[in-house]
């Protein structure tokens, strides 16, 4: 092995060269060998002495946590999308130096999910390590911190775990246009911060109109457009975006199928149903919404997940 | 008042139903069918407008992006009453209701060439050149827009005495639009209103899902453009597959206006199926 003084090397993952622990390059310790590493002297004032790192590295963390994803009636069960769950550990060695151990545990839920990570370390080496779980590669974390060693084997998270939204709660707002709805959603949990990132919808399912009859022109399967909201933006404070504009606004619309729906036999009140599922930032769904129209012959309401509505809008 | 429209109730009022065709006995399809018989295509639709179910079922089907615009029917020849006979006891001295004369219309085409670029064009052009042979309601044509998106626009409709006349759709009415910033909806409902005010005829923009027009800023316009044009200018500046039906009314009359996203219905791996916006399918 050729190498620097005072320098620490990991025989690579292919076996075939070594990765400088010192400076910005790191290496996969659990990837290659973790037995592998080796520094080079002087240990005792010896030049080109190679000391093998006996200890090896070594420490171990594991993270865990939970989701329940929730589906609208007639859609009873739940579906979680593929989770990706990774935990990082760093080790470093001299100023600036990172050497990272990751594992990835794919999940789906609902459930438990977890992960861990091992870097092997040893005080007496010249090895410095810490350790955290890097939402960088996965999906239900962010890695925002900038991880350095302590040294002796302690471990740090520069700053916590920026975390995925694992539902919201809705508000309305006021009526849109007369007889639509708009509506003001809080992402939870609010012990993060969303600001800045995206939320984008899309119809899972095809929904279905009640006050539809053929040849009226209306959408019989209506789906939402897949609207881009960015959080703290606009019309939304801290953690919320919005707003969602929901309905057949105008009255027009509503005033044909309230003069028209009866004679071609629609039925009152009649509903409209829109499924959207409600994504962060492009990767799987955090929750699914069922968004509804109500036209009663002198009334109109708008709801977001049935609990959350307007008034009934006289109309 | 302010629910009742006047310019519906009196509409309503000026359709002679008397003079409609009754409606035959039907059993409407809710979704046109779609057979795969080697290479070998057929599209089964039952349907007031089955033109539309046909190519509504092909565009899930294949994840097309094909524009719909219905031939404006009016005559005794293109429309059926369509009153509830429930409601007609109830109301037996008022007007009643149409409906386009449509009903039941197959067509086979060959399977689709998914690597084919013209495959949509080919596929759409059979369909409507075997509806046109057809004696449901309309004659159309499949346009493909400079932009690149295809519509299937009505051309000829059945006058009073049954013989076929040829209409000037509506959205190629040249309209002038003052340039300005203004948000999607805006601009369409601007647009609507120009084309209103250049006709005389009553568009309806019936729109359910507002978010992405109103959270979407544009500035479009200019002098003497199709009312088509600017409307897929707008549709455009989503950069979403924003689709759209442009239906008639006879009743109001109206045309009235409905758009969706453009989207592929795939398997779930759980025996149900779910929705993939187009722009979304994975290739």
């Amino acid at each position: 092995m050729i190498g620097m003084d005072r320098h620490v090397y990991h025989l690579n993952n292919a076996g075939t060269g070594w990765d400088d622990l010192n400076g910005s390059p790191f290496t996969y310790i659990s990837a290659g060998d973790p037995m592998n590493v080796w520094g080079v002297g002087p240990t005792s004032g010896g030049h080109n002495d190679y000391r093998f790192a006996e200890n090896s590295i070594q420490f171990s963390r594991t993270y865990s946590g939970s989701l329940t994803c929730a589906v609208p009636p007639p859609y009873g069960q739940q579906i979680c999308a593929q989770f990706n769950h990774t935990a990082q550990a760093q080790i470093s060695f001299g100023r600036g130096a990172t050497g990272a151990v990751a594992h990835a545990t794919p999940w789906n839920g609902p459930g438990s999910w977890g992960a861990t990570a091992t870097v092997i370390a040893h005080p007496q080496d010249l090895f410095t390590c810490l350790l955290e779980a890097d939402p960088a590669d996965c999906d239900a974390w962010e890695n925002s911190g900038n991880m350095h060693c302590s040294g002796g084997g302690s471990n740090q998270d520069q700053s916590p775990p920026h975390s995925v939204p694992y539902s919201e709660l809705t508000e309305f707002v006021g009526a849109y246009d007369i007889t639509a709805g708009q509506f003001l959603m809080t992402l939870e949990p609010d012990t993060n911060n969303y600001d800045g990132h995206s939320v984008t919808e899309s119809s899972p399912w095809l929904g279905s109109n009640q006050c539809w009859w053929n040849g009226s022109g209306m959408k019989q399967y209506p789906t939402v457009k897949a609207s881009t909201w960015v959080v703290a933006n606009g019309n939304a404070g801290h953690d919320q975006y919005g707003f969602d504009t929901v309905g057949y606004g105008s009255g027009v619309v509503v005033s044909l199928i309230q003069q028209q729906g009866a004679a071609h036999g629609v039925e009152f009140p009649c509903n409209i149903h829109i499924y959207q599922a409600m994504n962060y930032d492009g990767i799987d769904p955090y929750a699914f919404n069922l968004l509804t129209q109500t036209v009663g012959s002198t009334t109109v309401q708008v709801c977001r997940n049935n609990d959350v509505c307007s008034g009934k809008i006289p109309f | 008042m302010s629910k009742t429209i006047l310019w519906l109730t009196a509409g309503m009022g000026l359709v002679v139903l008397a003079a409609a065709q009754s409606a035959p006995v039907l059993n409407f399809l809710d979704r046109a069918v779609i057979r795969h018989d080697g290479h070998q295509v057929t599209v089964v639709a039952n349907d007031s407008l089955p033109l539309l179910q046909a190519i509504d079922a092909l565009r899930l089907e294949y994840g097309w992006q094909v524009n719909w615009e219905s031939a404006p029917s009016y005559s005794d020849f293109d429309l059926v009453d369509d009153t509830s006979p429930k409601w007609r006891i109830a109301h037996p001295t008022e007007p009643g209701v149409t409906r386009p004369a449509g009903g039941v219309f197959t067509a086979t085409f060959p399977e689709p060439d998914t690597s084919d670029p013209d495959a949509e064009r080919l596929a759409i052009t059979r369909l409507v050149e075997k509806y046109n042979a057809t004696d449901n309601p309309g004659r159309y044509v499949l346009r493909a827009e400079p932009n690149g998106q295809l519509a299937v626009i009505g051309e000829q409709v059945r006058g009073e005495t049954g013989a076929l006349r040829r209409i000037s759709p509506v959205l190629d009415t040249p309209i002038t639009l003052t340039r300005a910033e203004r948000t999607v909806e805006e601009t369409i409902n601007l647009i609507f209103a120009t084309l209103e005010s250049a006709t005389g005829k009553r568009i309806v923009f019936a729109e359910l899902s507002h978010s992405l027009f109103i959270n979407t800023q544009v500035n479009i316009g200019g002098e003497k453009i199709k009312a088509r044009e600017l409307l897929e200018q707008a549709f455009a500046s989503t950069q979403r597959p924003i689709l759209y039906d442009l239906c008639y009314n006879a009743d109001v009359p109206a045309y009235i206006i409905s758009t969706s996203l453009a989207m592929k219905e795939e398997s779930d791996g759980i025996g149900g199926h779910t929705l993939v916006p187009v722009d979304r399918v994975k290739p």
